[in-house]
């Protein structure tokens, strides 16, 4: 994949509504260009329905496989047999091509054409939800070999779900989906990232927070996805680039002190 | 066995969803607190169903439905942040590709006093197992499961409640709970513990559906 590839698809997605383009996607983009070159994959595609724009009964659709390709898939009208497409919008768990049932006449076709356009015949579709009620789908092929060993596929999966679902919000951002909404984290997600950022583990955090480390993994977890960050030590640094938390500013004492009381009581059981 | 049912292949499968619609009314009646035994109708059904979740159903060995569960991405619309919102930190809602919610926990033997704690245990622990093994699958992080208190307090003996995240609120008549579960082992393992020997393995409905139409199933 080429960078002028990913800029190129959103370039598209951005025309698809007459819209311009507000936001500066540079780095969230030039960080999927360098996640998609590391874990191997050759070619993205990504659509998505029910957009709530002035032309919500208008599919978005964009890829990056070869015009020919494109062509082909669209005057055969594919998309109304595929199975990853089908199983992709169908449901919410993330389709792994290799276990497609390759048995399958249609499947077995597609393949063939597949590899007659030169293009991976390993993949995921990452299935998209939105919080208008959208439904999209972020695919990707792969080399042969990659994403092989087990923890090295649920690792390359983990990073998909991430970057397609900030891809997604760049999209709703790009096309004025919503209007942009000043950055807010509870307090416990913000006390979470201020304990990370002096370099305490999760038991550490958990410790002086009087949480349990599933929590505290927990309120990392949804600290990144609010700051639309690829990691936590990302949302880190995004927290501390917009001056949410400062490092080296406040002590470790008066996080603990400026914690909600209630803090606490995430953790304890209901018995 | 364990059945997973995309939302959109529910009209391939009307016998199932009826039974899973069935223990959802018998565990609403169970638990009515209404003077005329009324059951709030959307305790039935109600409108995230209609968002194509994934369904986990338990199948007895006369594949009749034991126990289900109702899946659903955070990212998207979920009963936690439609409904729950208020009870969360700060009111700021759950919003990750890797965390979903699991909701609707139903099981044939609520209302039923014939039950035995041991079928209980059979298809809690089946459910557990095979929700786990779904959030593995798609790399999730974390579950948040939203049930009523009655449900909540049949995992708390059994020690399978996971965390509270955040208070009891009352959402179509019921008071519901949210709970947190970390994906892994640890939550695998008290789930695993109650389903015994009876740990299923997981069927998808869809793809059977699609193999049964493309001529590639035998049976």
């Amino acid at each position: 994949m080429y960078r002028e590839d990913v800029f190129d698809l959103i370039d598209r997605l951005a025309r698809a509504d007459r819209r311009t383009v507000r936001y500066n996607l540079l780095d969230e983009i030039l960080l999927l260009d360098e996640v998609l070159r590391a874990a191997g994959v050759s070619h993205v595609g990504y659509v998505a329905f029910n957009l709530p724009t002035r032309r919500a009964d208008r599919p978005l659709l964009s890829a990056i496989h070869a015009a020919s390709w494109r062509k082909s898939y669209a005057q055969a009208r594919r998309v109304d047999l595929e199975p990853v497409v089908r199983a992709g919008f169908g449901g919410i768990t993330p389709v792994d091509w290799r276990l497609l049932d390759r048995d399958d006449p249609v499947v077995e076709k597609l393949l063939g054409e597949v590899l007659e356009f030169n293009l991976g015949a390993n993949g995921f579709s990452i299935p998209l939800r939105g919080r208008s009620g959208e439904y999209g789908l972020f695919s990707v092929c792969c080399a042969e070999d990659a994403s092989s060993l087990p923890p090295r596929r649920r690792a390359l999966i983990r990073r998909l779900m991430v970057m397609s679902a900030i891809f997604h919000a760049s999209v709703r951002g790009a096309l004025g989906v919503e209007p942009p909404v000043e950055m807010r984290l509870s307090n416990r997600e913000l006390a979470c990232l201020r304990l990370k950022a002096q370099g305490a583990s999760d038991h550490e955090i958990g410790v002086a927070l009087g949480a349990a480390p599933t929590a505290v993994r927990f309120w990392l977890e949804t600290a990144r996805a609010r700051l639309h960050a690829a990691s936590v030590d990302n949302a880190v640094e995004e927290a501390c680039r917009i001056g949410l938390i400062r490092v080296g500013v406040e002590r470790l004492r008066s996080v603990i002190e400026s914690t909600p009381a209630d803090f606490s009581s995430i953790d304890r059981r209901e018995r | 066995m364990i059945a997973l049912l995309p939302g959109e292949s529910r009209a391939l499968f009307p016998r199932l969803m009826d039974e899973m619609y069935g223990l959802r009314l018998a565990s609403a009646r169970a638990h009515v607190s209404h003077p005329s035994g009324a059951v709030h109708p959307l305790a039935v059904v109600d409108y995230f169903d209609s968002l194509d979740p994934l369904y986990i159903l338990a199948l007895d060995e006369r594949e009749c439905v034991a126990g289900a569960l109702r899946l659903l991405p955070t990212a998207g619309v979920t009963m936690l942040n439609a409904a729950f919102v208020g009870g969360l930190p700060d009111g700021l809602r759950v919003e990750s590709p890797l965390i979903w919610e699991a909701s609707r926990l139903t099981l044939h033997a609520i209302g039923d006093a014939r039950a035995t704690e041991a079928a209980i245990d059979r298809t809690i622990g089946q459910l557990g197992v095979a929700l786990n093994a779904i959030a593995e699958t798609a790399a999730l992080t974390h579950m948040i499961g939203v049930f009523d208190r009655s449900m909540h307090r049949l995992l708390s003996d059994r020690g399978c409640a996971g965390e509270t995240l955040a208070p009891p609120m009352r959402i179509d008549g019921a008071d519901m709970i949210a709970v947190l579960y970390e994906v892994g082992a640890a939550m695998n393992a008290p789930f695993k513990s109650l389903a015994g020997d009876a740990t299923a393995p997981l069927i998808n409905l869809a793809d059977l559906e699609r193999l049964r139409q493309t001529g590639c199933c035998r049976s």
